[in-house]
């Protein structure tokens, strides 16, 4: 079941408000941070803490911030990955929405870590709404000394800034996401250098997604033998589950890591519409490998338990199909999603997302060949691991498992 | 130093080498579209993948992007690397138009090259029956001309312009499959090194609207030369054919186009478009045989008269009045050319007045890149032969044939009216003796006793001394137009007639004085013969 430890302002979605923080405990943290943890140990922390990145990579994020440079001479940037962009994917909204000052004081406290004294949010071109309640937020937090010079009278010097984003989904991909807030086009750029190196105006920077960051005020003031002990050892702490799709409550729950998939969709989420079966789910956002509902029904929300699945846990957007559901159609329809936001950069990407767009589209429409099958999965072979960026390999998730695992629906389609 | 082995074979580079650059100095050439030397890295074509194994690990990664690092094995021909390079041919293949035959890139072009080593897929069955369509044939700028839908998207056009023009003409609009290479708004490309992009272009997307349908590139012979455009002295291939003339427009053109030729101390892979689009002068407007003035009429003549006419004249004079004798070197002419014109003038004639000039033209411009501000090949070469550049040269010459001072004139390749002001032409009249050497027909070239027609840089082997010291040798493409001599051996030959010693001279002879006289000349490479050449890899594309 859904418990709200981590980010308790999302159960109640009305404790947005800076005084409503404070009541609920916010910026202890940061003050517990500024007053006796240097940032190498607060780095230390956070990796004890078992932490991993929740934009979809889940890397430790400990391990990341340890990554910049030792010795430094150019300043060093933080930047936070608002533009949640992944179909099915909308936790970070509600964190902006409901809870945008534990998002500024995990950012602090990163700040205070890797010794930023600028620090990015880049929020997706849609959400203006979101947007303004962090800029409102942001405002609150100045006028009462928590940012920009001296905070908390502790000589801590910080400031944060919201950046729109201008629509693409690759911008959320974090070197595009650079080149567009230096106001370049976003395309991803060739790693390595990685941005922990060469990152904003090519300085040294650090990426971390919302809720990743909003994660670590509690994990300060509870410890991180705390938040170990809530998920499963390789796994630690608690995640944001975006639920879509044919569930009675679809919804943003926090789950401990290593909750039973089904616990999830026929608990909180009241299980499947009625009179409906459950025939597919994609635990992780679009860009994952879908399960069967045989196989989600072993499923455990954790990065292992996905992996011996053969998915992966990436932003937590859990995306469930029931029995209404065509998966041509459904393929067909992510084609034409990641054929749309590819950047066209590198030839695998731009020219095969596009081929398998068309191809999907001709099956959908009954002009398909019964080799179109064997062709969509050789083209998902060329793009995986040779293109710049994960959005290649993000596209051809889709349609090599279902293709695999639905290849009789394809078959019907070309008979 | 790195060390680390590539398809078996042993190399250590500089640490921070790019993996494709150690994987050249293997002697293993990896395949690429994107990637240039020249230029910022793309990574973006993915041609240039290699397997990778590091640490009991394998993996396939971009060789541009990949730093080389101690300890890697790499595999440039795995399995696996040939399978994703059939990919990448196989999706640029996809939408491109299948249409060599009237592609100028033909035989010249990347995706052709590496279709036939790499491709090997079968696009006939599975491509596209309609592919994507992108505007075609658009004239960007001056010299180019793009055809979206060739383009590869490769981008070193437009990092060509970002990076070593800071121009910003091109870039590449609209996403995904949409994504076309563009013109930025309000712009042409229009600048001084425009027609670099098409040699740039794996494809045929820009072409060389000059070059465009001329000739096949697989008829061109190559030449090493030097640009005498600016005192650079750009390193350059001149494409000619002697024996085809497919179009009216070309006809009677022997050079067909000028190509930069990789110097890393001098101009690396670049050609400024005056130089590059020069080289008409080479087959047009050329004097091309000997003109004889007698009786106040200018009739053609041979060599053998011209040469024995001009040592008369020449004898005759410096018996009379060798005080009224005046020489005008060129630095224009090769160190071996200024040198034999040094003894003869100089050492055997005594003439007593011989300089070299500088041209009064507008100053040329010195873009801060390539072009320098002295439009001649050669100054150094002067100055290092310790020829003058006296006022005479400078507008004094007219006061002295005003005065009555200088009777006899002898002139190397100037353009005097251009030189001196449009008052020459009345004073050049004046003048008992006027013997002019010219590469070139020129309206005031009827004053002249005798025009001798002399050899283009094309068409005669010589060195000249760039604007850093750098002495530099070109060879002869092809024979000189009609009955035109190099300087050198026309030198020779008049002092034969003339009986003096510089009769006995040879080119070999003049470079060994020029190497024993000046450190700069040493050990000069011998550029190679003319021949056919597959250039695209040749020089570091
Ligand atoms: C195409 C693409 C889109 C992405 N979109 C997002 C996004 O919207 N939000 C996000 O946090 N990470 C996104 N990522 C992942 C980021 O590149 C990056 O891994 C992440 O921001 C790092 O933060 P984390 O370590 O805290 O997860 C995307 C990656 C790709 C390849
Ligand atoms: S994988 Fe796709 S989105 Fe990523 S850089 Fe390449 S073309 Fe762009
Ligand atoms: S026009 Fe040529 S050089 Fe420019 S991006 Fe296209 S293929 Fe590359």
């Amino acid at each position: 079941m859904a418990e709200f430890i981590c980010f308790p302002a999302l159960q109640s979605k009305t404790r947005a408000s800076l005084d409503h923080y404070l009541e609920d405990g916010g910026y202890r943290s940061l003050k517990q941070a500024l007053d006796g943890i240097a940032p190498a140990d607060l780095t230390a922390l956070v990796k004890a803490s078992g932490l991993r990145g929740r934009g979809g990579a889940g890397f430790p994020t400990g391990m990341k911030w340890s990554f910049l440079p030792k010795q430094q001479e150019l300043p060093v940037y933080l930047v936070c990955n608002a533009d949640e962009g992944e179909p099915g994917t909308f936790k970070d909204r509600d964190i902006l929405r409901y809870a945008p000052h534990q998002l500024i004081e995990g950012m602090l406290l990163a700040c205070h870590a890797i010794g930023a004294r600028v620090g990015y949010i880049y929020i997706r071109g849609e959400f203006q709404e979101e947007a303004a309640c962090v800029e409102r937020a942001l405002a609150e937090a100045r006028g009462a000394g928590l940012l920009g010079k001296d905070i908390l009278g502790k000589g801590f010097n910080a400031d944060l800034h919201v950046h729109m984003g201008a629509g693409a989904y690759v911008c959320g991909e974090e070197t595009a996401l650079l080149n567009s807030l230096e106001g370049r086009r976003g395309l991803p750029r060739t790693k390595p250098p990685f941005p922990a190196v060469v990152g904003l105006y090519g300085c040294p920077t650090i990426i971390n997604n919302v809720e990743t960051l909003a994660a670590i005020p509690p994990i300060v003031a509870n410890g991180p033998e705390w938040y170990v002990g809530l998920g499963t050892p390789k796994s630690p702490g608690t995640k944001l589950f975006s639920v879509s799709g044919h569930v009675k409550r679809p919804g943003v729950y926090e789950c401990r890591m290593g909750t039973p998939l089904m616990d999830l969709i026929n608990g909180d989420c009241g299980g499947m519409r009625e009179g409906r079966q459950l025939k597919v789910v994609i635990p992780g956002g679009s860009s994952v490998p879908m399960l069967t509902a045989q196989e989600a029904a072993t499923l455990s929300l954790d990065y292992e338990s996905c992996m011996e699945h053969g998915t992966m846990l990436g932003s937590g957007a859990v995306i469930v199909l029931d029995d209404t559901v065509s998966i041509p159609h459904l393929v067909q329809n992510l084609g034409h999603f990641y054929a749309h936001e590819s950047c066209g950069q590198c030839t695998p990407c731009r020219e095969g997302t596009q081929w398998m767009h068309r191809i999907l589209d001709r099956l959908v429409g009954g002009r398909g060949k019964a080799s179109d099958l064997d062709l969509l999965l050789d083209i998902c072979k060329h793009v995986s691991f040779r293109t710049i960026c994960a959005l290649g390999d993000a596209a051809t998730g889709p349609v090599k498992s279902g293709v695999t695992k639905f290849r009789s629906e394809f078959e019907a389609l070309v008979r | 130093m790195p060390k680390l082995t590539v398809d078996g074979r042993q190399v250590e580079v500089p640490a921070g080498t790019r993996l494709i650059e150690a994987c050249k100095a293997a002697g293993v050439v990896v395949p690429h579209f994107c990637y240039h030397p020249g230029l910022s890295v793309a990574g973006n074509c993915r041609m240039c993948m290699v397997e990778i194994e590091m640490g009991g690990r394998s993996r396939v990664a971009a060789s541009c992007v990949e730093p080389a690092v101690d300890g890697m094995t790499v595999r440039t021909a795995s399995p696996e690397v040939q399978d994703t390079r059939q990919g990448v041919m196989e999706f640029l293949l996809l939408n491109h138009p299948i249409d060599c035959p009237y592609c100028d890139c033909a035989g010249e072009c990347k995706l052709q090259d590496y279709y036939m080593d790499w491709g090997a897929v079968d696009t006939g069955s599975r491509r596209e029956t309609e592919p994507v369509h992108k505007p075609k044939r658009q004239e960007i700028g001056p010299h180019v001309m793009l055809d979206s839908e060739r383009c590869v998207l490769c981008t070193r056009c437009v990092r060509f312009t970002q990076e070593v023009t800071g121009t910003h003409e091109l870039g590449v609009e609209e996403r995904g499959s949409h994504s076309t290479l563009h013109l930025a708004e309000g712009k042409r490309l229009d600048n001084a090194y425009s027609g670099n992009v098409v040699d740039l272009c794996p494809v045929g997307a820009l072409t060389d609207r000059t070059f465009r349908f001329q000739r096949r590139v697989w008829f061109l012979q190559k030449a090493d030369s030097i640009c005498p455009g600016c005192s650079r002295g750009c390193n350059t291939e001149i494409h000619f054919d002697l024996k085809r003339d497919y179009k009216n427009e070309s006809s009677g053109r022997r050079a067909i186009r000028l190509k930069p030729r990789f110097n890393e101390q001098v101009n690396q892979w670049w050609l400024c478009d005056e130089g590059r689009y020069g080289f008409e002068a080479i087959d047009q407007g050329r004097l091309e045989r000997p003109l004889v003035l007698r009786q106040g009429v200018v009739s053609a003549t041979d060599v053998e008269d011209a040469l024995s006419e001009a040592a008369r004249l020449l004898d005759d004079m410096a018996r009379r009045h060798p005080e009224q004798l005046a020489v005008l070197f060129s630095p224009d002419m090769s160190s071996e050319a200024l040198l034999a014109a040094r003894s003869l003038f100089l050492d055997q004639l005594k003439f007593p007045r011989a300089d070299f000039a500088l041209s009064q033209a507008p100053a040329a411009l010195d873009d801060g890149f390539l072009h320098t501000d002295d439009p001649h090949p050669n100054r150094k070469g002067c100055e290092q032969l310790k020829l003058k550049r006296g006022a005479f040269a400078d507008g004094g010459l007219l006061d002295e044939i005003r005065q009555g001072h200088v009777k006899g004139l002898v002139c190397f390749r100037w353009d005097l009216p251009a030189l001196l002001g449009a008052e020459a032409r009345e004073l050049l009249g004046k003048l008992k003796l006027l013997i002019v050497l010219g590469t070139h027909q020129q309206d005031w070239h009827g004053l002249a006793n005798l025009q001798v027609p002399v050899a283009m840089y094309a068409e005669q082997s010589g060195t000249f001394v760039n604007v850093q010291g750098k002495a530099q040798r070109f060879h002869a493409a092809f024979p000189p137009l009609g009955e035109a001599m190099g300087e050198v051996e026309l030198l020779v030959e008049l002092g034969q007639r003339m009986g003096r010693k510089a009769a006995q001279t040879t080119m070999e002879a003049l470079r060994r004085r020029l190497e024993s006289e000046l450190p700069n000349m040493a050990g000069l490479e011998t550029p190679r013969a003319p021949e056919h050449r597959v250039s695209k890899e040749a020089a570091p594309r």
